[in-house]
């Protein structure tokens, strides 16, 4: 299985994203996390990622939006599910 | 990619200031498919640009998606992502029936005509080469209304919400208007 960046981050906001989706100032909008710190909130998901360029350069960082239900990919396309199939890593 | 329109669209208020298009979606056997262009996300063009001191190349390709709407997130295979040098900006977990895996997911512009969508597309790592590059989800078709012309076996895409339509309050699903000179149940 290949390696995939960002585990630790994602890691980090599945961890928090509860707590922050209670809080009015931030649920719904875009956080911009970088190792395990939340670095700001945003309105939407082009400023998370323009802070992120400007803060990180062309480094990888974490951007999503806080609502518990985000970052869950769905799909209906079921061939999907037939080219994905052997690449089980959980 | 043909485009068929783009114009205003009249209404009884006068003139307003809809852009529709219709791009070619040609209706496969995996579904409705459209070509489109994927290129890096505006902000890692200015970075690119920051770092260098000059102009930068932008690296595009043309792609053919498939429109999902049962897809949350649009995606594209990785190593397209990976060619173009997209610049990731998160990771999510896709699961189905017969499969778990984290996928990366990477900042991008989807071009169609004259439409720039920056948005985000996940990184899809199949184990066999798939007929399918894009799968275009519904964080970016919510920026669209698609509707299917049976008689003529076609798609057609607008931009926004077409006449035919209300703007919906919030909250509230869209309710087609009712036509002019007709009573209901006729």
């Amino acid at each position: 299985m290949p390696q995939v960046g960002l585990l630790e981050e994602s890691r980090f906001f599945q961890e928090h994203v509860a707590d922050w989706f209670k809080d009015k100032q931030r649920a719904g909008k875009w956080a911009l996390i970088k190792k395990r710190e939340l670095v700001g909130t945003f309105d939407s998901f082009n400023e998370a990622v323009a802070a992120g360029f400007r803060k990180f350069g062309l480094k990888p960082f974490f951007v999503s939006e806080i609502d518990p239900e985000a970052n869950k990919f769905t799909t209906t396309s079921l061939m999907l599910d037939e080219f994905l199939c052997d690449c089980q890593d959980g | 990619m043909n485009f068929f329109a783009i114009a205003r669209m009249a209404d009884n208020t006068g003139f307003s200031h809809i852009l529709y298009f219709s791009p070619r979606i040609r209706l496969t056997r995996d579904g409705p498919k459209l070509n489109l262009d994927l290129t890096l996300h505006p902000e890692q063009v200015h970075a690119l640009e920051m770092q260098s001191g000059a102009k930068v190349t932008i690296p595009t390709r043309n792609i053919e998606a498939l429109i999902d709407t049962g897809a949350t997130y649009s995606s594209v295979l990785d190593e397209i992502a990976l060619q173009l040098g997209l610049n990731q900006v998160g990771s999510v977990p896709i699961a189905g029936a017969h499969y778990h895996q984290q996928c990366p997911v990477y900042s991008v512009e989807l071009m169609m005509g004259p439409f720039h969508i920056p948005c985000s597309v996940v990184g899809l790592k199949p184990k066999h080469k798939p007929n399918i590059e894009c799968l275009l989800g519904r964080d970016v078709l919510q920026f669209f209304t698609m509707y299917y012309v049976g008689p003529c076996q076609s798609f057609v895409l607008y931009h926004g919400i077409p006449p035919l339509y209300e703007r919906p309050d919030p909250g509230d699903r869209i309710a087609p208007q009712k036509p002019p000179n007709q009573s209901p149940g006729t």
